[in-house]
C-alpha cells in the first residue's frame, strides 16, 4: 500500500507542476482579434491579397457609440492564404483568430484564375469551420465590398451572410456544396455572387450564381433567375415565383410555387447519345392577377395553368442549352447517368463535358394552380371588363 | 493511536463497595464529586440521626416530582422502623412513585456516580450495603420545531430536537411495529453520551448491520458532541470530499431510509440523526419527493440534476470556451462577452476565481452573523461589490452573471453536505480549465467519476443502483415513479422482504374494472 | 473484482465504438466509395465471428483467463510461449491508443500544448482507475460513460438528419464490387480485433453463462451504429470527400446547427472521445498487467503498473506525426500480423486443440 500511496502522491505532484506551468493554449478574449469575414483577391503581380474584417468589441458593448463604426478591415499579401494571413498578422494588434469566420469572399479576378490553390486551408485547419458561406464578387474586388459599412447589422460580415440566407438557401452548406462537387467525377461546382451597388443604403445586392468548370475557374455567371431554376433542376429550391403572360390579355399573373420537385430520367444507347428528360413538378398558389379573367372559373385557371407551364419549360430549357454550351455540368445530369446506368458511366465519364454538351434534354413542366387567392376577378377591374 | 494508551476520565473510578456506614460513603461521594455544584446530597435526619441520603444533580432530575413522590411519603412515614431498609423504599416506589420510571439495586459506588451523572437519583440508606438507583430524569428541552435545514412546503413539519428520548418518540410513533428495534449503547469516555441504532428487523441486511455495530463501538474518544464526529469514525473513505454518512432532522426520513434497508444512527445531544448506508442519489432527493406528485418531482429531479452539473461545471465551461475555444461560442454571444471583457485588467481564471472567492466570502459571512448584520453584508456584496465592480471594469458582468448562476445552483441541492463538495471541487476544476481548456474540464470530470464510483458507504457502492446498474432499481433516480409502480425495496440495500407494495394497484386499471 | 453481464456489455461498446466510427469509414470509403456502409457490415459480421471464437474459447475454461488456459491447454512452457505475441500486441496497442487519443484532443482542441501533456494526465487518469479499482473500477466507470457516448452518438445522429441525401449511397455496389468492398471492411475489421483483448476478462465474469449474449449484443450496437455512422457520413458528404478527411463522422457533427444557436456539438463528441480513450487505455494497461504478472508469476500485479505506464507513455512518444499511428500502425501492424495471428490463428489453434484434448479426456473417463 505504501507503494501505492507515493505514486499518488507523486500523481498529484505531476497535477498540480502541469497546472501551474500550464496554459499553452490559453489566449484571453481580450487579446484576440476576431475575424467574422475574410476576403481574398488577386493582385497585380500574381500575388493573394487577403483582407480580414475584425468586430471592435469597444465599439458594440457601449450603446452610446452605436453609431460609430464597428468593425474595421486590414488586409495582407503573400503566395499562399496562410502567409497572407501571416502577413496580415502584422499589421494587427492582436492575435487574430479565425474561429468564427462565417464568411469569405473571394474577387473576380481570382475566382477566373481559379480557386484550387486557396481552397485547401478552408478545410485543413481544425479550428476553421468548414460550415461557411462562400461568396464571389462580381465586378470587384473582396477587399472593396469588406470595407463597405452596413447600419442594419453590428458587425457588416453578417449581412452577406444574411442576405444569402435570406434568398432562401442554406448559406453554411456553400463551401461544402463547391468541395463536394468539386471532388466529384461528374459535376461543377457553383457559388454565389454578390456585388456592390451605389443606389440605395444597402451597398449590397445577391446577383446570381457563378459557375466553375473542373478546374476550380470562373466560366460565367448566371443570373439568380437562372440559378433560381438550376437549383429547381437539382433540387434544391424550395420556392419562388413566376410571372406568367396571357397572351389574350393585357397584363399577367404572378404565381407562387412551392413543394417543388425534379425527376430527371436519363437513357444512353451504345453509341453514348444520351437523352435526358426533366421533369419540374411544384404546387402554386395566385398572387397577383392584374387581367381581366375571372378566376372562379376552372377554364381560366386550367388556362393560366397551361401558359404557365409552357412558358416555364421554355424558359427552363433556355438555360438548359447556355448551360450545356459551356459543356459545365451544374446541373446533376451526370449524377443522374451515374445512378441510373453505373454501368455506361464507366465508359462515359471519361469524356463527359462532351456528352453533356450533346446530350438531348426535354423539360416537362407540371405545376399545379391550386389556390387562385381569396378573390376570383381582380377587385380593381370594373365589372364589365371582367370575363369569364 | 497505539494500543494501551488510555484516555483519562475522571469516572473511571476503581471499583469500591459501599460501607454499611452512610456517613462514610457520603464522605467518599462527596469527595468524588467535590466542586460539582450541581450535584446535591440531600441527607434526611430522624431524631439527630442520618438515616438516608438521596443524592442527585440538579436539573437532570424532575425534582417536582421527586419531592412529591419520594420525599414527603418518607417524611410521613418517618417513624416506621423499617425506614432503613432498601425494599421498604422499592415498594414505595412501586406504590406510589410512579414518575420513577426503573429502579435498581447497585453496592458499586462507580455505579452509583455513573448513575447520578446520568440523571438518576442514588438513595442510599444506613447500614446497607446496597443503593437504589432510580431513573427520574427529566430536563429542559427544546420544543419540537421545524427543521432547520429541511424545510418543505408540503409534508411533515416535526423536527428532532437534542434529546434522543424525544426523538426516539418521534420515529416510533410513525413506525408502530415491533420490528422496529433501537439499540442503545454510550460512546465517549467522558461525555457517556447515549447513543441509539435504530433499524427494522427482517429487513436490514445482518451484515451491514453487524458492521454498524463494529465501527460504533470501536469509536475511542473523550467526548461526542454532535453526531458530526460519529460521522467522521465511522466513514468509509475518510478523505473524500463526498459525504458517506447522510444526516436528517426529519423523522420521515429516517423512517423512510429504515424501510429502504438502511440503518439510523441516533445520537443524544444532536438533533441530527446519521443515516447508512448513504448513495449520492439520497443527497439529491428531498423529502419532499416523496409527498407531491410524481411528474411534479419528476421535473424538479431533473432540473436538480441540471443545475448540479451548473454549479460543479459552469464556471469551468466558462473560462475554457472563453479562454481556450471561443468557437464553441455562437458569434453573437460571444460579441457580447468581448465586448465586457475589453477593459479587465485579469485573465479570465483569475477574475473567476476572485469572484468565486467573494461569492463564498459572503456567503460565509451570512451564515455566520447575526440576522440583521446578514443583510447588510448581502447589501454590500450584491450592491455595492458586483456592481461597482463591473462598473469600474475590473470584473466583467458575464463573469458575475456566471458566478451569481452557480451560486444559486449549488443552493438548490437539497442536502447541504453534497453541496458543500461540489463547492469545494469547482475551484481545483476552475484550476484545470484555467490552463487546459475544455480537456482540463474532462480531465476533472473524468478523475471525479472514478472517485465516486470506487466510493462506497459500508460496503454499498456510492453511486448505486446507477454503477453497478440495478435497472429495476431505477424507478426513483433520475425521475420519480409512482408509488404503485415502486413496488419493491431497493435492491442494492435488501435481500429479503423485498416487496414494499403489491403489484396491480393503478389506479387507472381500478378505474376500469368499475365501469 | 467481478463484473456483471451489462458492465461487460458497456464495456465492448464504449472501447469499439467510437474509434471505429471516426477512422474506419474513412479507409473503407477509399475502397469501396459509396458502399463502404456494406464494408461496415461485412466487418460487423466478421466481427461476429471473432467474438463467436474468442467467447466459445473463453467459455471453455470460464473461470480462467486467456494466459491461463493457454498453459492449460497447451501445457506450461506451450502457452507461456504462445502469450508472447499477444505481450507485443498488448504494449503496442497500449501506446497506439494513448498516441491517437491524444492525437485527437491535440488536433481538435490545441495548437500549442505539447502533447505529452495529455499523454501525462490521461495516463494518470488511467493509473488512478487501476490501482483504486481495478477491473471493477473500470467497469463501472463504463456503465456510467457508456450511455453517456450512446446518447451523444445517437443525439448527433438524430440532429445531421437534415442535412442528408440518401442519393449519394446510389449507385450501390456497381462502383465498387466484390473486392473492393471486402477490401473496405479489413480496415473494420481491423478496429474490431480489439476485442481479442476480451480473453482476459471473460474470467472475471460473474455469471459467465452471459458472456456469447452479452458481448455478442455489444457488438451488434457497435456494428449497427458504426454502418448508420457510415451511410450518415456519405449522406452528407458524397463518396469522395470522407476519403480525404481524417476524421469524417467528426467533421459531420461539426455541421449540426439547430436554431442557429446549437451549434459546434462536436466538443461534446471531443468528450465522449475522452470517455471513449479513457475506458479503452485504462481496460487494455490493466489487461497487460495483470496478464503479465499471471504470465510471469508476480503476486501483486499492481506493481507492474510502474513498469508499463513509462513503457506505454515513451513508445506512444516515439511515432514522429499524426498519421503513422492510425494509419500505418493498422496497414503494416495489424493487418499483416496481428489479425492473422493474434485475432484469429492463435485463438483457433487452441480452440481444435482443446476440443480434440477435451475429446480424448473423455474417452479416457469412459474408459475409466
Amino acid at each position: 500500500m505504501s507503494l501505492i500511496k507515493a505514486g499518488m502522491r507523486w500523481m498529484i505532484l505531476i497535477i498540480v507542476v502541469l497546472l501551474l506551468t500550464g496554459c499553452w493554449d490559453r489566449r484571453e478574449l481580450n487579446n484576440q482579434a476576431l475575424i467574422f469575414a475574410w476576403g481574398m483577391d488577386l493582385k497585380e503581380d500574381g500575388s493573394y491579397l487577403a483582407t480580414a474584417q475584425f468586430p471592435i468589441p469597444r465599439e458594440l458593448g457601449d450603446s452610446e457609440s452605436a453609431a460609430r463604426k464597428a468593425s474595421f478591415t486590414i488586409t495582407g499579401s503573400g503566395n499562399s492564404v496562410y502567409e497572407a494571413a501571416k502577413d496580415l498578422q502584422t499589421k494587427v494588434s492582436r492575435a487574430w483568430f479565425a474561429g468564427h469566420r462565417r464568411v469569405i469572399l473571394i474577387g473576380e479576378k481570382l475566382a477566373k484564375k481559379g480557386l484550387s490553390n486557396i481552397i485547401d486551408e478552408y478545410s485543413r485547419n481544425p479550428i476553421v469551420r468548414l460550415r461557411t458561406d462562400i461568396l464571389i464578387v462580381k465586378g470587384g474586388t473582396a477587399a472593396e465590398l469588406l470595407s463597405l459599412s452596413y447600419p442594419l447589422e453590428q458587425v457588416p460580415a453578417n449581412a452577406f451572410f444574411r442576405i444569402h440566407e435570406a434568398a432562401g438557401t442554406t448559406p453554411d452548406l456553400t463551401l461544402l456544396k463547391f468541395l463536394m462537387a468539386n471532388a466529384s467525377e461528374e459535376s461543377c461546382p457553383v457559388l454565389p455572387v454578390i456585388t456592390a451597388q451605389n443606389d440605395s443604403n444597402s451597398k449590397l445586392k445577391l446577383w446570381g450564381t457563378a459557375v466553375f468548370n473542373k478546374d476550380t475557374k470562373l466560366v460565367n455567371y448566371l443570373t439568380l433567375k437562372k440559378g433560381m431554376i438550376v437549383e429547381w433542376i437539382k433540387g434544391e429550391l424550395d420556392g419562388t415565383i413566376r410571372t406568367v403572360k396571357i397572351p389574350s390579355e393585357e397584363g399577367n399573373m404572378v404565381v407562387e410555387i412551392n413543394h417543388l420537385s425534379t425527376k430527371v430520367k436519363t437513357s444512353a444507347d451504345e453509341n453514348d447519345n444520351i437523352r435526358i428528360q426533366v421533369v419540374l413538378g411544384a404546387k402554386g398558389v395566385l398572387r397577383e392577377n392584374n387581367t381581366h379573367l375571372d378566376l372562379f372559373q376552372t377554364k381560366n385557371i386550367s388556362m393560366v395553368q397551361q401558359y404557365m407551364n409552357d412558358q416555364t419549360s421554355t424558359e427552363v430549357k433556355r438555360v438548359i442549352k447556355e448551360i450545356q454550351a459551356r459543356g459545365t455540368d451544374i446541373l446533376g445530369f451526370g449524377l443522374s447517368v451515374h445512378r441510373q446506368h453505373p454501368q455506361q458511366w464507366k465508359v462515359l465519364k471519361e469524356e463527359w463535358p462532351q456528352h453533356f454538351q450533346q446530350a438531348k434534354v426535354e423539360v416537362v413542366v407540371k405545376i399545379n394552380l391550386e389556390e387562385s387567392g381569396m378573390t376570383g376577378p381582380s377587385i380593381g377591374q370594373k365589372k364589365s371588363e371582367i370575363r369569364s | 493511536m497505539a494500543k494501551g494508551e488510555n484516555i483519562h476520565r475522571n469516572d473511571a473510578l476503581p471499583e469500591q463497595q459501599l460501607n454499611p456506614s452512610l456517613y462514610q460513603n457520603e464522605a467518599y461521594l462527596k469527595e468524588i464529586f467535590q466542586n460539582c455544584s450541581d450535584v446535591v446530597f440531600r441527607p434526611l435526619h430522624i431524631e439527630g440521626r442520618m438515616h438516608v441520603l438521596i443524592i442527585y444533580v440538579n436539573g437532570l432530575v424532575d425534582t417536582k416530582g421527586l419531592e412529591e413522590m419520594l420525599l414527603q411519603p418518607i417524611l410521613t412515614a418517618w417513624h416506621n422502623p423499617e425506614l432503613d431498609k432498601l425494599s421498604y423504599f422499592k415498594e414505595l416506589i412501586a406504590q406510589q412513585a410512579l414518575a420513577i420510571r426503573q429502579t435498581a439495586l447497585v453496592n458499586d459506588i462507580s455505579q452509583i456516580v455513573k448513575g447520578v451523572l446520568n440523571g438518576q437519583i442514588a438513595l442510599l440508606t444506613e447500614g446497607e450495603t446496597e443503593a437504589l438507583l432510580g431513573n427520574m430524569c427529566e430536563y429542559e428541552k427544546r420544543p419540537i420545531g421545524e427543521p432547520g435545514t429541511e424545510s418543505v412546503v408540503r409534508g411533515p413539519r416535526e423536527g428532532f430536537t437534542e434529546s434522543i428520548s424525544t426523538n426516539i418518540t418521534l420515529i416510533r410513533r410513525r413506525m408502530r411495529s415491533s420490528k422496529l428495534k433501537f439499540e442503545m449503547t454510550t460512546v465517549g469516555e467522558m461525555s457517556q453520551t447515549g447513543m441509539s441504532i435504530a433499524y427494522i428487523e427482517g429487513i436490514v441486511k445482518p451484515g451491514i448491520l453487524q458492521e454498524v455495530r463494529k465501527r460504533i463501538n470501536g469509536i475511542k474518544t473523550d467526548a461526542i458532541l454532535d453526531s458530526g464526529y460519529i460521522e467522521e469514525f465511522i466513514e468509509d473513505t475518510p478523505h473524500s470530499p463526498f459525504p458517506l454518512v447522510q444526516n436528517t432532522e426529519r423523522p420521515d426520513v429516517v423512517v423512510a431510509s429504515l424501510l429502504e434497508g438502511r440503518i439510523a444512527i441516533m445520537v443524544d445531544g444532536t438533533p441530527f440523526v446519521l443515516i447508512v448506508p448513504m448513495t449520492i442519489w439520497s443527497a439529491i432527493h428531498a423529502a419532499e419527493d416523496y409527498y407531491e406528485h410524481f411528474i411534479y418531482t419528476s421535473g424538479i429531479r431533473l432540473l436538480r440534476f441540471i443545475l448540479l452539473s451548473v454549479s460543479f461545471l459552469l464556471p469551468s465551461l466558462y473560462v475554457a470556451t472563453s479562454t481556450f475555444h471561443p468557437q464553441l461560442i455562437p458569434e453573437a454571444l460571444l460579441l457580447t462577452i468581448a465586448a465586457a471583457r475589453e477593459n479587465v485588467p485579469f485573465p479570465t481564471v483569475v477574475e473567476t476565481l476572485l469572484m468565486e472567492v467573494i461569492f463564498e466570502a459572503l456567503r460565509e459571512a451570512g451564515i455566520r452573523l447575526p440576522k440583521p448584520v446578514g443583510s447588510a453584508v448581502s447589501m454590500v456584496g450584491g450592491l455595492v461589490l458586483g456592481e461597482s465592480a463591473v462598473r469600474a471594469g475590473i470584473v466583467s458582468a458575464p463573469t458575475v452573471i456566471v458566478v451569481a448562476f452557480t451560486g444559486i445552483a449549488s443552493f438548490s441541492l437539497p442536502r447541504y453536505n453534497l453541496g458543500l463538495a461540489f463547492r469545494l471541487l469547482r475551484f481545483p476544476l476552475l484550476l484545470l480549465a484555467g490552463s487546459l481548456g475544455i480537456y482540463g474540464v474532462g480531465f476533472g470530470v473524468i478523475a471525479l467519476i472514478i472517485h465516486l464510483v470506487n466510493l462506497t458507504s459500508f460496503g454499498v457502492p456510492y453511486l448505486a443502483p446507477v454503477a453497478p446498474n440495478l435497472s429495476s432499481n431505477m424507478k426513483d433516480i433520475f425521475i420519480r415513479m409512482p408509488r404503485w409502480t415502486m413496488n419493491k425495496r431497493p435492491a442494492f440495500l435488501v435481500d429479503e422482504n423485498m416487496v414494499r407494495t403489491p403489484a396491480g394497484q393503478d389506479p387507472a386499471q381500478n378505474k376500469e374494472s368499475r365501469k | 473484482m467481478q463484473i456483471s453481464g451489462r458492465q461487460l456489455f458497456w464495456l465492448v461498446f464504449s472501447i469499439e465504438i467510437v474509434l471505429t466510427m471516426l477512422y474506419a469509414v474513412s479507409a473503407a470509403a477509399i475502397e469501396a466509395n459509396q458502399d463502404a456502409w456494406i464494408s461496415m457490415l461485412l466487418a460487423g459480421l466478421m466481427g461476429f465471428g471473432i467474438v463467436f471464437l474468442i467467447v466459445k474459447l473463453s467459455m471453455r475454461y470460464p473461470q480462467q483467463t486467456f494466459v491461463q488456459y493457454s498453459q492449460t491447454i497447451l501445457g506450461k512452457w506451450g502457452g507461456k510461449i504462445v502469450i508472447l505475441p499477444y505481450f507485443i500486441m498488448w504494449v503496442y496497442l497500449n501506446s497506439m491508443a494513448l498516441r491517437n487519443s491524444a492525437d485527437f484532443v491535440y488536433l481538435t482542441l490545441f495548437t500549442k500544448t505539447p502533447l505529452y501533456v495529455i499523454m501525462v494526465t490521461l495516463l494518470i487518469l488511467v493509473i488512478y482507475v487501476i490501482f483504486v479499482g481495478g477491473l471493477a473500477g473500470i467497469a463501472r466507470c463504463g456503465e456510467l460513460m457508456g450511455p453517456i457516448i450512446l446518447v451523444v452518438i445517437l443525439g448527433t445522429c438524430m440532429l445531421s438528419i437534415n442535412h442528408l441525401d440518401w442519393h449519394h449511397l446510389t449507385p450501390v455496389f456497381v462502383d465498387s464490387g466484390w473486392k473492393n468492398i471486402m477490401q473496405g471492411s479489413i480496415s473494420g475489421v481491423a478496429f474490431y480485433g480489439d476485442i481479442i483483448m476480451f480473453t482476459m476478462i471473460f474470467a472475471f465474469m460473474s455469471n459467465s453463462k452471459q458472456a456469447l449474449s452479452v458481448t455478442m449484443w455489444g457488438m451488434a450496437l457497435t456494428a449497427v451504429l458504426v454502418v448508420a455512422a457510415s451511410m450518415m457520413v456519405i449522406m452528407t458528404f458524397g463518396s469522395i470527400l470522407p476519403t480525404r478527411m481524417w476524421a469524417p463522422f467528426f467533421g459531420m457533427t461539426r455541421f449540426i446547427s439547430v436554431l442557429g444557436f446549437i451549434q459546434n456539438v462536436d466538443i461534446l463528441f471531443v468528450i465522449i472521445w475522452l470517455f471513449s480513450a479513457f475506458i479503452k487505455l485504462s481496460l487494455f494497461l490493466f489487461i497487460t498487467v495483470y496478464g503479465t504478472a499471471q504470465w510471469l508469476n508476480i503476486k501483486n500485479w499492481r506493481i507492474l503498473l510502474w513498469v508499463f505506464a513509462p513503457i506505454t507513455l515513451v513508445l506512444a512518444l516515439l511515432p514522429q506525426n499524426a498519421t503513422a499511428p492510425i494509419k500505418e500502425y493498422v496497414q503494416h501492424f495489424w493487418i499483416p500480423f496481428v489479425i492473422p495471428v493474434n485475432v484469429i490463428g492463435i485463438p483457433l489453434l487452441l480452440w481444435l486443440v482443446s476440443v480434440i484434448r477435451g475429446k480424448s479426456m473423455q474417452r479416457k473417463d469412459e474408459f475409466n
